[in-house]
Formats: structure tokens, C-alpha cells, sequence
């Protein structure tokens, strides 16, 4: 169910919406890996420790932390589905100025 | 064929606008949040049934999506007190009443607020990934007899403490295995993810004692005792 996100299911909301980005488009249409010992990785980045995926079945894979860690300054898209945060209360408790 | 040799893999490090492939998660994950204290947060007004203010925020399928919300939502430290993070597989509610939760239980540490706060973020951010990166728990030969134990992690922000938890399917509790072979199994998985949560997860010694004032040990109690006066419970 979660293969197709595209930008058409944000709800209609006054605010219009911003188009997607490419970062956005293109995680909308990235294919899942799914043989991760064949991923060549550019030099800089660590791939999962193999120890964790010797039985992994195709698609199912563990990650350590180290390499999950990696994506943080990677990626930062907001996910298209996301309400607005002020919609769900989710705001700071303390005083100062939000990320956006 | 042809077509799929000509195409190139390029992953989110090669071309963070351009990537063709993206890593899957284990298992799909939910991430909830909920502000009791938050007027508008709940339409209904009424706040007498727990669950009313619990909002899903996104459903995730690969890494680089959780990062996309992570980097898009504040952090435990940043938070109202009563606000809590929920991040639970697909299709579980984060809740005991639901069926996967039920006859489980959960491991939690309560931090002081004051002194944990620079460090809560990371601590959370360590609990979700060990959960989505599915290293909680040893991976198993034969996934058939074994079904996964975790079902999801909660973090819960209060006004002196923040309480960290990572709930299981099955508890310590007999009646939630069908047999003292399954349940001594059970127990063993369920003591090794204890194991990885204090050590690996929050940073402690194995055998460092952690209780006193407002911080706990790292104790794990199924949903049932904690309904108890003095419920029991294992510490580690």
C-alpha cells in the first residue's frame, strides 16, 4: 500500500501545497533494493554490516545504527503524507523560534 | 534483459535528488503522537477516553522516508510535557488493548528530565533505529517458530522525566506462550533485547545500577502486572 505516494493524496487544505521536490519525486519513484550485498556505495559511506543480512530474505534487511546514521544529512524531505504539525498539537514546549 | 542492464543503481549517496533505489525497511512502521495538553489537538473536546488525541503521522517503507519525518518533527527534548512519540509496526495500535500487545509487556527506563535533556534526542532517536534497523533482536534461523517479539517503542515526555519503553508481543507472564518451552525461549528473547537496550541502545554497563530519585533502572513488566499495585517485574 505504501509503493504509491504520490503528491495528488495530499489532502485539500487552504495553504496551497508546494510542488514536490526532486528529492521527494524521486523517493516516490525509487525502487525498493532488493539484494543489498550488491549495492555499491560510493567510498565515503559505510555499507550495513553484512553480518546482519547473511539469511536475509530479498527485501528484508537489517541496518545498523551507523549506517542508518549516514542518511540524516542525506535526505530531509518532509513525507508528502505528513499533516501540518501545528494539526496534530505537536509543538514546542519551550519558547523559541521553530525549524521552518 | 537489456532494459534492466542499462539501468543504473543509483542510491540516495549517489544523487540525493536523482536515486533510483531505495532501502526497504523490515517491517513497515507507524509513527503516532499525541499532546493531551494541546486545546485544538483534539476535535471532540472531551479527553476522557485515552486514545482520542493519538494522531498518526506517516506510515514509513524505507530509511531514507524516516529521515525525511525525522528531520521534520521535533525532537523529545523540544516537546510539551504529556506529549508522547509513538513508532509501532504497521497495523498494531499503540495501545495494550490491541490483540499484538495484549499478553506483552515492555522494557522502559524513566530519566530526569533536567539532566537528560541533552541527551533524550539521541537516546530516542537510538531506541526508533535499533527498532526500523530490526536489531533489537538477534535474527533468528528459523523465522517460522519465531514470531517477532517487538512491537513497537514509546517515548513519553513529562514534566520531571522522560520515559523511554520498547513494548513486546509476549511478556514474562506464562499465560502469553503456550508452553514452558516456549515461554523459557521467549524469556531468553526478551532478556537479550533488555540486554541491547541498556547497553547498546542507552549506553550503560550491563551490570551498572541506574535507580534512584527520578531515574529508573532499566526494568521490563508485562502490561498486566503494571495494572498491579506492586506488579512484578525484572530489573536489569
Amino acid at each position: 500500500a505504501a509503493a504509491q505516494k504520490t503528491a495528488s493524496a495530499a489532502p485539500a487544505s487552504s495553504s496551497s501545497e508546494p510542488p514536490a521536490s526532486a528529492a521527494s519525486q524521486a523517493l516516490g519513484s525509487a525502487r525498493f533494493i532488493d539484494d543489498i550485498s550488491k549495492v555499491a556505495y560510493p567510498e565515503n559511506v559505510q555499507s550495513p554490516k553484512p553480518e546482519l543480512n547473511k539469511t536475509a530474505e530479498p527485501g528484508k534487511f537489517r541496518y545498523d545504527r551507523d549506517f542508518l546514521l549516514q542518511f540524516m544529512g542525506v535526505y530531509s524531505e518532509k513525507p508528502l503524507d505528513m499533516p501540518p504539525l501545528a494539526s496534530i498539537g505537536m509543538e514546542q514546549g519551550q519558547m523559541g523560534a521553530g525549524g521552518r | 534483459d537489456s532494459l534492466a542492464a542499462d539501468e543504473s543503481v543509483r542510491t540516495v549517496f549517489d544523487d540525493k535528488e536523482d536515486f533510483n533505489v531505495k532501502h526497504p525497511l523490515f517491517n513497515v512502521w507507524t509513527l503516532w503522537f499525541d499532546n493531551p495538553s494541546h486545546k485544538a489537538a483534539s476535535g471532540k473536546g472531551g479527553k476522557d477516553s485515552w486514545g482520542e488525541d493519538l494522531n498518526k503521522v506517516v506510515t514509513l517503507d524505507s530509511v531514507e522516508e524516516f529521515w525525511g519525518l525525522y528531520n521534520n518533527i521535533i525532537p523529545p527534548s523540544e516537546l510539551p510535557q504529556k506529549a508522547n512519540y509513538y513508532l509501532f509496526k504497521e497495523g498494531i495500535k499503540p495501545a495494550w488493548e490491541d490483540p499484538a500487545n495484549a499478553n506483552g509487556g515492555k522494557w522502559s527506563i524513566q530519566l530526569p528530565r533536567d539532566k537528560s535533556r541533552a541527551s533524550i534526542d539521541q537516546l530516542w532517536l537510538y531506541t526508533m533505529l535499533s527498532a526500523i534497523g530490526e536489531t533489537l533482536e538477534a535474527p533468528t534461523s528459523s523465522p517460522e517458530t519465531q514470531t517477532e517479539l517487538v512491537t513497537g517503542v514509546i517515548m513519553s515526555a513529562r514534566a520531571n522525566f522522560y520515559r523511554i519503553a520498547i513494548w513486546t508481543r509476549k511478556s514474562d507472564d506464562a499465560a502469553s506462550t503456550s508452553g514452558p518451552s516456549e515461554a523459557s525461549d521467549v524469556m531468553e528473547r526478551i532478556m537479550g533485547i533488555g540486554r541491547k537496550f541498556k547497553t547498546e541502545i542507552l549506553g550503560y554497563d550491563i551490570n551498572q545500577k541506574l535507580g534512584s530519585g527520578l531515574m529508573s533502572d532499566v526494568e521490563y513488566q508485562s502490561h498486566t502486572e503494571s495494572e498491579k499495585k506492586k506488579g512484578r517485574k525484572i530489573v536489569l
